[in-house]
């Protein structure tokens, strides 16, 4: 390559490489004369709770409320019982002082839950503690409810058991459906099929359940579609092909009390609904729940939902329905500076792998310098937009792509380190280089091809091991890229644009050093 | 020559006393976790929680005050961490403590304060309403326990990919010694982390599988060495010996490992608590790694390659060249024969 050539080459490289880091890293600023923002890319990504806060819920069972509930609800009864005593109204303090005596004694304090003592719930016994077979019942409940969790494959999130008889769960910021996948995934009731608020007949007779007329659930795409792909049994089948007549009628009449779908409900929740369209395969299966491709998460859910509910059946325990304004959102609980902070850190060790192989290995790191920069356009790039929605940046990320990193710049180091072999031997530089990279070449090709292997075997691990077995396909991917072809074609340029290739490499001639 | 500090290294005695030491610190690390229990961080772990919900107007105002009058109140008792999450209508800070705490008290107290407080001239005397409930949040983490057998999955799944991998390009008993420094790695690092009772969060989880990938890396640095080596002009000149001392990748190793070292360092020093232990258990994950690669790898190789070189010299010595070059030399032999008899007749 002639040396112009190299220079415009070099040139426009820069420039590019620049423009990059500028879009991936320059500092968040409002731009003036207009309500928009600046934000680089690595204020984009999808962070975990340590790193990016998120939310959380309690979920209460029937017949159990909170402290602050009941605190709230005696408060306001104590308070109608006082205005009653002001106004002197006998007959309405009488009402509201029997409202407030009812309430106090329909509950019992347990740890900082006031349980129901209502005798058809059987939360408690006579002596107002929990019965054991409540809280066998809540605990079978609450493993299933941590289970569905578990297989939403989040990298980030936390089920808790609070007080023995409630669930406290938590997401990361970055799950921006959290009020209906809380909402969802705390059903627990009997999975049924109804037509027009009444039992499919199939599910009347004693010991009939879902299973027997749904084979299975899961996730399909079409035409940028995701939807919801209900499998029926034969004796489902049957049922659709008898009902599916019903449902046409009833689609043509103006009767409102005549149904028109097939409802599949979780306890009194309608979780889908089947139009006689939306029947496909000669009855063998339904299509529910339509939503765009981007939107597939919000469909898993349900999918989740109605597998365990296949599954296990439905559970005694069930929820009290979890409203919008009952989720709270919060910030990253060791503090807002945690990402700030570990920025300043990243900043700090990137600047020193871009410095000191300059240092040491004059423009050859230079080299180095560029191609360091690439892994960490690409890399952040990838992080923020191809896997977004997927998983979130975790600690795990942050190490996964230090390592990437390093090994960059430590595989640059080891060929340099073999060109300047070469050199003693007395070669020429071009020799030398050749020499160099052709040494080192099936080495750098294993390391990535052992690593990319120990990617893919990662991804047989679930929520965070997944993830990070994704960042690092990432990761090593663009490593590769850097070290086996990027490094080298950025040395190509350089060294075809230098005028003193001894100088490039730092190398110095033995004669050349008895001539000083 | 550095290396040659390995020839110690490298022997019999050294690999059983190595093996020993390492299974020990397995043993105790099961026997402290049998004991003991997972030390989990309080993410993890049972955990007790005072939660303080003030009206929504109120909290955005008098945040700065509410705390400080509960943590007054608090009395030293230490707070893992806190919680201010908001909702609409009411919010509330969510202080976390260790398990231990006894809450009960504690709210007391804060309720106390709180009520005093809201008193005329107080710090809190604008607010209408503060409520103060205590909680014992059971993590039973069953979860880390299902993410934890899969992550085993995961590395025996990358024990056997690169012993498939590295046999095919390389020998098939560098293909061994390769899983066997992978599961070796991981089992070290895994109980190093037990034995040092470092907190075990969510991340452990990744500090150690990144771990994995780095023994790799090392593994594959020395391996090839030892196969360029191997296939030297002076190689037949030198003993088994020689040759893994040789080979052992201190350079690239020390580099490698050196280099994310001090980033972790850095990262630690300069980031917050939850980053602060995590780049430890980085730490002690890439210490293990380095120590397998360097000091297990090549004690675990050398019996294998004399094994191999001894195995070739009784095969040279035999005669024995192998089937197929034995039917060309055989054939050689034949054709040379009857040319011979040709220029004889």
């Amino acid at each position: 390559m002639g040396k112009k050539k190299s220079v415009v080459l070099m040139i426009l490289l820069t420039v590019v490489i620049v423009a990059l880091c500028a879009l991936v890293a320059f500092p968040a600023f409002s731009v003036p004369g207009t309500v928009d923002k600046w934000n680089p890319v690595v204020l984009q990504y999808d962070l975990g709770a340590d790193l990016g806060g998120g939310y959380y819920a309690y979920h209460y069972p029937e017949g159990v409320i909170s402290e602050t509930e009941y605190e709230e609800n005696v408060s306001a009864l104590a308070d109608a019982m006082q205005s009653a005593q002001d106004s002197n109204d006998t007959e309405a303090y009488e009402k509201a002082k029997t409202e407030h005596d009812e309430y106090v004694e329909s509950y019992s304090k347990f740890l900082g839950l006031y349980l129901s003592t209502d005798p058809e719930l059987g939360i408690v016994d006579d002596e107002g503690k929990p019965t054991q077979e409540y809280y066998d019942e809540f605990q079978k409940t609450a493993q299933e409810i941590k289970a569905r969790y578990a297989k939403k494959g989040y990298s980030d999130y936390r089920v808790t058991v609070v007080d023995a008889f409630s669930i406290r769960v938590e997401l990361p910021k970055s799950e921006i459906n959290a009020g209906s996948i809380m909402a969802t995934l705390s059903l627990t009731g009997d999975l049924t099929l109804q037509k027009g608020g009444e039992l499919v007949d199939e599910l009347k007779s004693e010991g009939a359940k879902a299973s027997d007329l749904i084979k299975s659930v899961s996730v399909a795409t079409r035409y940028k579609t995701a939807y919801l792909k209900i499998k029926f049994t034969e004796k489902g089948e049957a049922m659709i092909e008898r009902l599916k007549e019903e449902l046409s009628e009833a689609s043509t009449t103006t009767d409102q009390s005549t149904a028109t779908t097939i409802d599949i409900k979780i306890g009194e929740e309608t979780v889908a609904q089947i139009y006689k369209d939306n029947i496909m395969d000669n009855n063998r299966e339904a299509r529910v729940l339509p939503v765009e491709q981007q939107n597939k998460a919000y469909v898993e859910t349900f999918e989740i939902l109605l597998e365990s509910a296949l599954e296990n059946g439905g559970f005694d325990v069930t929820f009290q329905s979890l409203a919008t304004s009952e989720i709270r959102t919060f910030k990253p609980v060791y503090g807002e500076k945690v990402l700030t902070l570990l920025y300043i850190a990243l900043a700090v060790v990137i600047l020193a792998l871009l410095v000191l192989p300059v240092i040491f290995m004059g423009r050859y790191g230079v080299a180095g310098l560029y191609s360091t920069l690439s892994y960490f356009i690409i890399t952040t790039i990838c992080f923020a937009f191809i896997s977004k929605g997927v998983f979130e940046i975790t600690l795990g990320s942050m190490l996964i792509f230090l390592l990437g990193l390093i090994l960059v710049n430590v595989l640059h180091a080891i060929v340099y380190g073999a060109i300047k072999k070469e050199f003693t031997l007395g070669k020429t530089v071009e020799s030398s280089v050749k020499g160099g990279y052709r040494k080192t070449i099936w080495t750098i090709v294993d390391i990535y091809a052992v690593l990319l292997l120990g990617a893919l075997a990662l991804l047989v691990g679930v929520a965070g091991t997944y993830t990070l077995a994704l960042q690092a396909l990432i990761c090593i991917v663009t490593g590769a890229f850097c070290s086996l072809l990027w490094a080298r074609a950025i040395n190509f340029v350089f060294l075809s644009a230098s005028k003193n290739k001894f100088g490039y490499f730092r190398f110095v001639r033995e004669d050349d050093e008895d001539d000083e | 020559m550095t290396n040659n500090l390995f020839k110690k290294t490298t022997n019999k005695k050294f690999l059983i006393v190595v093996s020993c030491v390492m299974a020990l610190i397995v043993v105790a690390s099961i026997v402290f976790s049998f004991v003991l229990g997972f030390n989990y961080a309080p993410t993890l772990d049972d955990r007790t929680t005072l939660t303080v919900t003030v009206d929504d107007y109120y909290f955005y105002s008098n945040l700065d005050s509410v705390k400080e009058v509960c943590e007054e109140a608090f009395d030293g008792a230490k707070v893992e961490y806190t919680y201010e999450g908001v909702m609409s209508g009411e919010s509330e800070l969510l202080y976390v403590f260790d398990k231990d705490v006894n809450v009960t008290e504690l709210e007391e107290s804060v309720r106390k304060a709180v009520e005093t407080q809201m008193q005329a001239g107080g710090k809190l005397a604008e607010a209408t309403e503060i409520s103060v409930t205590s909680n014992l949040e059971s993590n039973e983490p069953e979860l880390p326990f299902a993410y934890g057998y899969r992550a085993i999955g995961a590395v025996a799944l990358f024990a056997l990919l690169a012993f498939v991998y590295v046999a095919i390009r390389f020998k098939l008993n560098m293909g061994i010694a390769t899983a066997v420094n992978l599961l070796v790695s991981a089992f070290l690092a895994t109980s190093l982390l037990l034995v040092t009772r470092i907190p075990v969060t969510g991340s452990t989880i990744y500090a150690i599988a990144v771990s994995v990938l780095l023994s790799a890396i090392f593994t594959v640095f020395t391996l090839s060495k030892l196969r360029a080596n191997l296939k030297e002009d002076g190689a037949a000149e030198k003993t088994a010996e020689d040759l893994v001392v040789d080979s052992i990748a201190t350079k690239e190793i020390t580099l490698t490992a050196g280099t994310l070292g001090v980033a972790l360092i850095l990262v630690g020093a300069i980031a917050t608590s939850v980053t602060r232990w995590f780049a430890i258990t980085s730490l002690v994950c890439l210490v293990a790694s380095a120590f397998v690669s360097l000091f297990f790898l090549p004690a675990l190789y050398l019996p294998m390659l004399r094994a191999e070189l001894k195995k070739s010299a009784e095969s040279s010595k035999s005669g024995y060249i192998g089937a197929k070059k034995g039917f060309l030399q055989k054939k050689k032999e034949e054709s040379v024969e009857e040319k011979t008899e040709e220029v004889a007749e």
